[in-house]
């Protein structure tokens, strides 16, 4: 139950886009297009779940027994930085059209704050191992729950009459804080 | 699905290499200093209509099918990091701290994607874009 509450809160409650404002930057900049969009959050939920884990073993089996806890950020951002190295390099090797079409979300990737937010939050909630893996899952699809929805409504305001100067970035930050609104009623959920 | 435009730079075969033409959407993208049009990178896609170097054409990419592949890979990749993590966690069999044991056990069933990831399905020809017409030959 307990794991489930986790899962829930990540997804909906305390989405990562929605609630704490972390990635914003793929979020605004890669909803253009609903399939764009949809792969990009495939692979932020890939790599935010293998680099939690990963991040959760080395805090807890390195750094603190060797009392280095304050090289957390430091670390978290290298096994990200390198997770991503990985992915592309595996992606490139076994699926060469893939790696063609959808490797360019990979580096951005690197430079997502919500990866290193989910590592992060994970030490400070003092989660163990199981519940890190559930959270960081649930972050990664609430991440993608985000940004699909936002693409979706992106694309329909295209065939929208938006008044010239809201055009681009204006109509889509008001159009993110109202989504981030009605996430909001989630909020009594559990 | 849209059709982006690029020029052919090279012919190979049944396959033309090409640099795709940043469009209109490509303005606002945060991504638009890495992208393949704009880095000088190419693209290799199916040469149906016959294209020669240096001609305008018109692909199309089948992000659909790729976006199928993606899912498998990763939901594949997923599952077996959650289900080692859990056997590691709660089996624990080499008795080792239920954490340390989850983690490594999860990075190992994650290996297992390997076996998956050679079938024929993610390296398929068929999943290179489409060259669809000739929009301008090249004078």
């Amino acid at each position: 139950m307990e794991l489930l509450v986790i899962f829930i809160s990540a997804l909906l409650i305390n989405n990562f886009v929605l609630h704490y404002f972390l990635g914003i930057c793929p979020f605004i900049g890669v909803s253009n297009r609903l399939d764009s969009a949809f792969s990009m959050g495939l692979a932020v939920t890939f790599v935010m779940t293998i680099a939690a884990t990963v991040s959760w073993l080395i805090y807890y089996l390195l750094l603190v027994p060797y009392h280095l806890e304050f090289l957390e950020i430091v670390s978290f951002i290298l096994v990200i930085a390198s997770l991503v190295q990985v992915v592309e390099m595996f992606i490139k090797k076994v699926s060469p059209p893939l790696y063609q079409a959808l490797g360019i979300y990979l580096p951005l990737i690197t430079t997502n704050c919500a990866i290193l937010g989910v590592a992060l939050l994970t030490v400070l909630k003092k989660y163990n191992f199981i519940e890190t893996l559930v959270f960081a899952l649930g972050a990664g699809l609430g991440f993608t729950l985000a940004i699909v929805i936002m693409a979706g409504i992106r694309e329909e305001l295209e065939f929208a009459d938006v008044p010239e100067t809201l055009k681009g970035a204006g109509i889509t930050l008001i159009t993110a804080g109202i989504l981030a609104l009605a996430f909001m009623g989630f909020s009594g959920l559990v | 699905m849209k059709l982006e435009q690029g020029v052919v730079i090279k012919v190979e075969g049944e396959f033309a290499y090409l640099i795709p033409s940043p469009s209109q959407g490509c303005e606002h993208c945060v991504l638009k200093d890495l992208c393949i049009g704009n880095t000088g990178g190419k693209l290799r896609a199916h040469n149906l209509p016959g294209a020669r170097e240096g001609d305008l054409v018109e692909f199309q990419i089948n992000i659909a099918r790729l976006n199928v592949n993606l899912i498998l890979l990763s939901a594949a990749g997923l599952v077996l990091l959650l289900a080692g993590a859990l056997f590691g966690y709660y089996v624990n069999p080499l008795g080792l701290n239920p954490s340390l044991s989850g983690g490594l056990f999860a990075l190992g069933f994650s290996l297992l994607v390997l076996p998956l990831a050679r079938s024929r399905r993610f390296s398929s020809e068929e999943l290179y874009p489409e060259i669809k017409r000739v929009v301008r030959r090249k004078s």
